[in-house]
């Protein structure tokens, strides 16, 4: 597994020298060590790289080259969902991109034996005017339109969820999005826009929703290029009473209380 | 930071690729107990309790466990709307007068309880429990013996969960948790984290 290779934020691991140090630590530790998605970590258990349900769950969602990078991401997600399987509440996730993380999730949980939605909200149009800042924008929306001829439509995602009943995908703007399909209780709700107008207006609009003991996964909270949605996010959920918890994987983690 | 390689003839090699690691990479790498990561935000350091404790902890080994103390800060300050104690097992001293530092006034206001092997207590309700005896039949022991004070929704944070040189005690504890219809996020430090249901 790569080091962050061909991760857009993190540039520097295409460094001839960055290379030699990855290829020359992977040789070193051998299986002993887990590198991906800006981590690397030597002399831990990993206990999810050799539980086989979820590699092959993992793999078998068919993750692009950024997103075989981020099995610690997905024994995040998927910790938190079965976790609050006795929350009250619908799963949601606002940024699905091509449906991976949500997919991972669905299928550890076969999600359609369970009472409960999954509402997948995205533009599928990348991020949109009025919630992202230019900048965000100019980041991203290039692949965002080279994804669509990779599975990064709403008819695909569609398609990708039909096993699940239960999951609802829909195609608009967070958080306008909500005058017409919205939740009335939440237990899951992962937000991975990457665009802090939109995230924080889905917080605004979504978070009196979680139930008690729910959980809030934040996708890029820790990422250092996403520094100004971090400290928007982190200030919003601070001025309410809560901590984040920055795991190293990048994410971050809030409990509903 | 990395513990060494099993065959000593890599010792070296890896070392020369942390260190270009961290020369091309910089403050955007952050080394901890067994793991880097590489351009994060890792705010908390900034936050003033929690920069006031970490400047007064007494060592490098200390220091490298800035990011396990805000995971273990986190849990705390987390819990504290769940009715209940804070219960450490067998805690280092210094890592209760961390928490104590970064949190001040809400430390105080909290009840606090610790507790080692040979303590027989059990707080009727516990909100945070730290359990960092690092022997499996202790631990065991000692969670048979708290965890009907455990309320719903209180957090457990396992020191060296995830260490592979504690892989009995490892497979021990899951087996505990897993046996509740629990499991712990494995998380990059080496800890894990139960809420508690």
């Amino acid at each position: 597994m790569a080091l962050g290779q061909n991760d857009p934020g993190l540039s520097d691991w295409n460094a001839p020298q960055v290379r030699a140090a990855v290829a020359d630590l992977i040789a070193a530790y051998g299986k002993g060590i887990f590198m991906g998605d800006g981590f690397a970590a030597a002399g831990q258990v990993v206990g999810f790289g050799a539980d086989q349900a979820f590699v092959q769950t993992f793999l078998g969602a068919g993750p692009d080259d950024n997103e075989r990078a981020w099995p610690w991401r997905l024994h995040t997600l998927v910790w938190a969902a079965k976790t609050v399987l006795s929350v009250p509440g619908d799963f949601v996730e606002c940024g699905v991109f091509r449906g991976f993380m949500s997919l991972v999730v669905c299928r550890m949980l076969q999600f359609d034996r369970i009472a409960r939605s999954f509402w997948l909200f995205d533009t599928f149009a990348g991020l949109a005017a009025g919630r992202s800042s230019e900048q965000e924008r100019g980041a991203l929306n290039d692949m965002y339109d080279r994804a669509r001829q990779e599975g990064y439509t709403y008819d695909a995602v569609k398609a990708k969820f039909a096993p699940f009943p239960n999951v609802k995908v829909i195609q608009g703007v967070v958080p306008d999005v909500f005058a017409t399909a919205c939740p009335r209780r939440i237990a899951y709700l992962h937000i991975d826009m990457n665009a802090a107008a939109a995230e924080v207006a889905a917080l605004e609009a979504l978070f009196d929703k979680v139930s008690p003991g729910g959980i809030v996964v934040l996708d890029d909270y820790g990422r250092l290029d996403y520094a100004h949605m971090h400290a928007a996010e982190r200030r919003w959920f601070r001025d309410r009473g809560y901590p984040v918890l920055e795991l190293p994987t990048g994410q971050g983690l809030v409990v509903k209380r | 930071m990395l513990p060494p390689p099993k065959d000593p003839s890599r010792v070296a090699s890896a070392a020369r690729a942390v260190a270009t690691l961290a020369e091309v990479f910089g403050p955007r790498m952050i080394a901890g107990q067994g793991f880097m990561a590489f351009s994060r935000n890792a705010s908390f350091r900034g936050d003033p309790g929690f920069a006031e404790a970490a400047a007064r902890l007494p060592d490098e080994d200390a220091r490298f466990r800035v990011w396990a103390l805000h995971v273990l800060d986190w849990a705390f300050e987390s819990s504290a709307k769940v009715e209940g104690s804070a219960v450490f097992f067998g805690t280092m001293t210094a890592d209760v007068e961390f928490l104590a530092r970064a949190h001040a006034g809400a430390f105080e206001g909290r009840d606090i309880v610790r507790l080692g092997e040979n303590d027989a207590a059990a707080p009727r309700r516990i909100a945070f429990l730290h359990l960092a005896a690092k022997d499996a039949a202790i631990e065991l022991a000692a969670l048979e013996r708290l965890s009907s004070g455990l309320q719903s929704g209180a957090v457990v944070v396992v020191e060296d969960f995830g260490a592979s040189a504690l892989i009995e005690r490892h497979v021990a504890l899951l087996q505990f948790f897993r046996a509740r219809g629990m499991a712990p996020l494995e998380i990059g430090t080496a800890q894990g984290i139960v809420l508690w249901r």
